[in-house]
């Protein structure tokens, strides 16, 4: 009777042990009918890889499925896809062949391709990014469809915005930035100086430190010399991408064979030098070496504020047991060291001033992946990382603010403070040490039901920590760099704590074929735990992400004229945790004035303050959250093949600062009547108790996107004759974002004399929406005999509009010292003492702004010198195009269009 | 004989050539016909000795020359381009000092025959009521370089023979900072519009100025110049200043010095303290409003349409309660925002921002030990610039 069951299930079985087969082949190099030795191939579905031996063979074994795609990846060669249909006979021979990188073989892909993955993603391949000539990896995210191609900067931080029209913080925050599988993370950056006092644009302190606080990855730290490729995913991600709202940016980092190489670019402000190289040994195991320096100015006649990188990285790979239980393993260090710094111009009068901004970075890599074929599972992988970022912020300045009074207090109460000149050299250190510890495990099990539907079901684990051991903020508060109403007072980093996460994972991905059809559905879920204490507290809380996306491949023919439809469609939840600085920010100090008695002399002078303190954590705080959908579809008629995807994302829970006030009471002292040649003592003045309405501001969720858009992307194919192939792509934005979706609170200046009394709270809502549309038009003439890439870029915006939305320019209701709320009437709009209150705005400024169409022409050339030597330049705006437009609604001039700007590049190979 | 015949040919050639033209660029001819209003046509019988200034304004030269009786002054052979005229003089009459002012912007391109009206102010030849003597917002550098404004100040004079009460004046500064056009010109004949406005404060009770003494009314009422704690390349003492400019905005920013504070009836741009633009962008003013200053404020509130930026309320004050006006301009701009009634001319320090220099009225006549300072109306003539200031100091 107990046999029962284990017989149905041996039956259902059955087909796996009877359908199994060996795929056999070769790997040769198309040009030289060499073999590819030590190349990874994998096959796409069930995840199982190999590498090829010295003579180039290869063996997959026990494919159990009909049809599937074969990938190779070589660094120094295109990717390849293969696609196998198996019929009935037991072991299949195939014979690939792999294109080599040069100019001179095939055709290279100096654009960006769409990605294999489920979600969309768009793949920009070695010789791609090597064609961009990049001084960072920021610079090739203009090859993405419906990004706007800038010049070259690195004296500005350098974000990175998944489907933005601008720069968005929370987008940019939002991005995870994953090298070698490990996430390079900023949460625990606190390079500001105080977090209080930043109201709701943190940008203003953060210009002062020029520092990332709270915001994403600096793209600058990144060279792109050592990088392989780079894969952007804009669609909903698979579980194993997290902590992130728009999309991530995956780098790879070279491995494998690379001759010694040495790469020498400038453009007018910056200038790069590189070497590399990969060795690969007998037994199949490489390392790779990699260094390059970057110097670079803001304008080359004042050299005296600028940015300098060094970047360097080592790295190992093998792969063990490669015939019973393939199991590689790639580690590798990597160093960056970053300096921004502004000297004294030597002309101005202003001597002794010296600000810089240094980091150091150092991280190691592991990351691991097994084949092990079992029953239960059929691989591992797994990644560990860990990073430290020395981070140092020195400002020496003087602060010339008039004579000013302080308080030394760090406690509540009454106390005496001090007078400071008019003008003193001040120190700032802001010494930050972010550590971050990141590692996660991943194992698959591939299972079959028949031939035509396999499933692929993922489970893991993912941890990462990022805490800040840093001395924080040094300064001496008796000379403090900067006064201000909420001044703050030094902070150690180190009693701030780690800001961490532990996940769990679960996907599956199905897929069947069904005739000439194929469907494919991936679902999964990521369970987080934001700051989890143990296993199973949280301090955050749990979220979780269901993510899914379906694609359904309609026709797969090579025979009909449309040959290919595929149908995307895709929806997920992604969830974001606050950064350090939001989650435990400083602690607000205001010191107010309780007798402000100058007399000239130390000895007689009295500043008495009464300081009151703040907590400004906000225990509310939750992660951001982003809903995405979208709808596309992929085709190809003839040689033209086109990608169109719609997309809707809502990201809510965004991060930002609101303002609070407080009504504070505290003795205000009276010194008329204290002899002269006497300091007064507070204990025997008389005093009135007054009111004083102080802020402070402190991080909330309030922000709020909405974001809409169609991305497309056709390429037109090769034109023979001209040997050009044209391509063409963009995309049209829309995006709404709400300034803040809470109410926040706001006490205006009274144009009079005095202060108000009564603090107003505004309704949320103000709204600004963009919206634009682009297009970029691609030539790209390779030419095999010359050896040559040409590409000839034209950018189009065809219109660039912005607005604010209609909004509620009064406050909803005031609130005063006793609590009480008072609704604002619209009799209050009229009268003379209320109307202030009404944030009023100019008549224009609610106009819709419309830019008109813009045209930008960029070119772009690379040539092959014989096998050893290539030579790259580029030219933006080459003609120069920079017309004026005059904005009717701010009444500005501004001219559109980057400066023209060029660079070269001489890549030797030694 | 060929080759003679051939000489003389050649001689005549070579002699007769025709005299190329080169066109005169100095050609054109500038004639003023200077008129006064209705009133007075009676009692200025002759304008002999009228001195008119001609200036041009893009290469900074200027022409003097004397009007005759009939009003009519020629400026022969010219160049052609853009002309400032400026006159500034008196007539004495029978009873009284008519002082001719006016100013005009010519684009002279070929001869041409200009109108000029003059403004005509009757003043007695002793000084009347409260003036603005002194005026210094350009600042200075610290030592390190960077700058110092804190020691800005504008000092009021009584110039007449008798004690006055200041407890009602009011001093304010134009809204216009005068480096483009004046937002409130189509007014400017009969109101002036200010963005902020000090009063003296109750407990100085009646505040009586005896004539020869002024009140200095400082920014930081602190001895700049030589407190340790000041900016020692300031020029200016000013503890014993006899007011300050106060600021409660923010709580523990403006220190309140011992002098005793103005009060702020009309401030829209409410900052740490008051700022005077360095670089000559504010036109100062002495007023007299009758009756509740503060209702008088809240019921003649005006509006600037801005582009994108919220709109701010000013005050519109008629220029018949305006005691003393001085058009503070920069240096490469004139945009008046006073009518030529308040003030015909424009002064500013030359020395530019940051300069520590000041502006100051010159010196008419010293009567029994009293300072009559100049008050033509006129800040070209009556005031001198890129002085060092010396607030207090009245006989020099």
């Amino acid at each position: 009777m107990t046999k029962k069951p284990l017989l149905i299930f041996a039956i259902l079985l059955l087909p796996l042990f009877f359908y199994s087969q060996n795929i056999n082949g070769r790997l040769i190099n198309k040009f030289d009918k060499q073999p590819v030795a030590f190349a990874v191939l994998f096959v796409e579905e069930t995840g199982e890889w190999t590498t090829s031996n010295t003579d180039g063979s290869f063996e997959f074994k026990n494919i159990q499925i009909q049809s599937f795609t074969i990938i190779v990846k070589h660094l120094g060669f295109q990717d390849m896809y293969y696609n196998i249909e198996l019929g009935d006979t037991d072991n299949k021979y195939v014979e690939i062949y792999a294109e080599p990188n040069s100019y001179n073989v095939g055709e290279v892909m100096v654009i960006s391709q769409k990605g294999l993955q489920m979600s969309t993603s768009e793949v920009i391949g070695q010789s791609a990014i090597e064609y961009v000539q990049p001084n960072t990896i920021g610079d090739v995210m203009q090859l993405l469809p419906g990004n706007i191609i800038d010049n070259p900067n690195l004296i500005r931080k350098q974000p990175v915005s998944i489907r933005e029209s601008g720069t968005d913080i929370n987008s940019w925050a939002g991005t995870a930035v994953i090298i070698d599988g490990a996430p390079v993370s900023n949460d625990a950056n606190m390079q500001v100086f105080s977090t209080i006092g930043i109201s709701t644009d943190f940008n203003s302190i953060n210009k002062k430190i020029a520092g990332t606080a709270g915001e994403g990855v600096d793209m600058r730290q990144i060279s792109a010399n050592n990088i392989e490729s780079v894969e952007v995913i804009k669609g909903i991600p698979s579980v194993e991408y997290g902590n992130l709202t728009s999309g991530a940016v995956v780098i790879k980092t070279k491995t494998g064979y690379t001759p010694f190489e040495i790469k020498l670019k400038t453009d007018p402000n910056i200038k790069n030098i590189y070497a590399g190289k990969g060795h690969l040994f007998n037994n199949g195991s490489s390392i790779n070496v990699g260094a390059d320096y970057t110097r670079s100015f803001e304008d080359i006649r004042s050299k005296y504020k600028g940015f300098d990188r060094i970047t360097a990285m080592l790295s190992y790979a093998h792969v063990f047991f490669k015939n019973t239980t393939p199991l590689s393993v790639n580690t590798g260090v990597s160093l960056y060291s970053v300096l921004d710094s502004k000297n004294t111009d030597p002309d101005e009068h202003i001597a002794n001033e010296y600000i810089y901004n240094k980091e150091l970075g150092l991280s190691y890599n592991i990351q691991s992946k097994l084949l092990l074929n079992k029953p239960m599972i059929t691989g591992i992988r797994s990644n560990a990382s860990l990073s430290l970022n020395k981070q140092e912020y020195f400002a020496k300045e003087y602060r010339s603010s008039g004579v000013e009074k302080i308080s030394l207090s760090f406690t509540e109460g009454e106390n005496e403070g001090i007078y400071l000149p008019a003008e003193s050299i001040t120190e700032l250190k802001v010494k930050g040490l972010p550590v971050n510890v990141f590692a996660n495990i991943i194992a698959n099990k591939h299972i079959d039901i028949n031939t035509k539907i396999f499933n692929n079901i993922l489970f893991g684990a993912e941890y990462k920590l990022s805490g800040n051991y840093g001395e924080g903020q040094l300064f001496d508060v008796a000379n403090p760099p900067y006064i201000s109403l909420t001044s703050s007072r030094p902070r150690s980093f180190k009693e701030i704590p780690p800001v961490s996460y532990l996940s769990l994972l679960f996907e599956d991905k199905y897929v069947q074929t069904i005739g000439q059809t194929k469907l494919m559905l991936q679902a999964g879920v990521r369970f987080n735990n934001f700051q989890p204490i143990g296993l199973l507290k949280t301090e955050l809380g749990f979220y979780t992400e269901p993510r899914f996306n379906a694609q359904y491949i309609i026709l797969n023919s090579d025979n009909l004229f449309i040959n290919n439809i595929a149908l995307r469609v895709g929806l997920g939840l992604t969830y974001k945790s606050p950064a350090a600085m939001y989650l435990y920010p400083n602690v607000a100090y205001t010191d107010l004035v309780s007798l402000d008695y100058y007399t000239g002399y130390q000895n007689t002078s009295l500043a008495y303050f009464t300081t009151v303190t703040h907590e400004t954590k906000n225990n509310a705080l939750k992660p951001a959250k982003n809903l995405k959908r979208e709808a596309g579809v992929d085709f190809n008629i003839g040689s033209m093949s086109a990608s169109v995807t719609g997309f809707y994302e809502s990201l809510t829970d965004g991060f930002g600062m609101l303002n609070e006030y407080r009504f504070e009471h505290f003795k205000v002292y009276n010194a008329t009547g204290v002899p002269q040649g006497e300091k007064p003592n507070v204990s025997n003045l008389l005093y009135t108790d007054s009111v004083y309405i102080i802020d402070y501001s402190y991080p909330v969720n309030n922000k709020q996107t909405e974001k809409y858009g169609v991305e497309y992307s056709f390429d037109f194919g090769r034109i023979n004759k001209l040997q050009t192939r044209v391509i063409m792509s963009g995309a049209w934005l829309r995006s709404e974002r709400v300034n803040s979706t809470m109410n926040y609170n706001y006490l205006p200046v009274k144009s009079g004399g005095g202060s108000f009394t009564e603090v107003g709270v505004y309704p949320a809502g103000e709204k600004k929406v963009e919206e634009r549309l682009n297009t970029t038009f691609r030539f790209v003439t390779h030419s095999t005999r010359l050896r040559l890439i040409l590409t000839t870029t034209m950018q189009v915006i065809w219109y660039d509009k912005f607005c604010f939305e209609y909004y509620n320019e009064s406050p909803l209701y005031l609130y005063s010292n006793t609590s009480n709320y008072m609704p604002f009437t619209t009799e209050m709009q009229n009268d003379s003492y209320y109307k202030d209150y009404i944030v009023k705005r100019g008549s224009r400024y609610y106009d819709i702004e419309i830019k008109p169409p813009l045209f930008l022409f960029n070119i772009k050339l690379s040539k092959e010198i014989y096998d050893r030597l290539k030579l790259s330049f580029y030219a933006n705006n080459f003609i120069n195009y920079r017309p004026v437009y005059r904005s009717e609604r701010a009444l500005t001039y501004e001219r559109r269009n980057p400066e023209v700007y060029f660079g070269a590049e001489l890549l030797i190979k030694l | 004989m060929k080759i003679r015949i051939l000489y003389i040919l050649f001689v005549l050639l070579v002699s007769c050539s025709k005299e190329r033209v080169i066109p005169d660029v100095r050609q054109c001819n500038l004639e003023l016909s200077l008129t006064v209003p209705y009133q007075y046509t009676n009692d200025i019988q002759s304008f002999e000795g009228v001195v008119v200034y001609v200036k041009n304004s893009r290469k900074d030269y200027v022409f003097t020359a004397m009007s005759n009786a009939e009003g009519k002054v020629v400026f022969s052979n010219i160049e052609p381009g853009f002309y400032v005229v400026n006159i500034g003089s008196e007539i004495v009459g029978v009873n009284d000092i008519f002082v001719l002012n006016g100013n005009k912007s010519i684009e002279l391109f070929s001869s041409l025959t200009v109108n000029v009206d003059l403004e005509v102010n009757v003043i007695q030849v002793e000084g009347a009521g409260f003036v603005i003597k002194e005026f210094y917002y350009s600042g200075c550098l610290t030592p390190a370089g960077n700058n110092y404004t804190d020691d800005q100040f504008i000092e009021i004079y009584n110039n007449s023979a008798d004690t006055l009460y200041a407890d009602s004046l009011l001093i304010v500064e134009h809204e216009s900072y005068g480096y483009e056009p004046n937002y409130w010109s189509y007014m400017a004949s009969d109101s002036i519009v200010v963005k902020m406005i000090w009063a003296f404060p109750q407990s100085v009770g009646l505040l009586p100025v005896a004539p020869g003494a002024g009140i200095i009314i400082a920014r930081d009422a602190f001895d700049h110049k030589s407190d340790p704690n000041g900016n020692p390349l300031s020029s200016v003492d000013l503890a014993n200043a006899g007011f300050e400019f106060w600021s409660d905005k923010n709580v523990d920013s403006d220190i309140d010095y011992r002098s005793p504070n103005m009060v702020a009836k009309l401030w829209t741009f409410k900052g740490n303290d008051v700022s005077f633009h360095t670089r000559g962008g504010s036109a100062m003013a002495i007023v007299k409003i009758p009756g509740n200053v503060d209702e008088f404020v809240s019921q003649n509130l005006v509006v600037k349409e801005g582009a994108i930026s919220a709109n701010q309320y000013f005050c519109k004050i008629p220029n018949k309660w305006v005691i003393d006006a001085v058009e503070v301009t920069w240096n490469d701009k004139l945009y008046k925002r006073f009518h030529n009634s308040l003030d015909a001319g424009s002064v500013f320090v030359e020395a530019g921002s940051l300069s520590g220099f000041s502006i100051r009225r010159k010196v008419r006549r010293i009567i029994n030990g009293r300072v009559v300072y100049e008050d033509t109306n006129n800040s070209n003539y009556d005031f001198e610039h890129d002085v060092v200031p010396t607030p207090g100091i009245y006989l020099q």
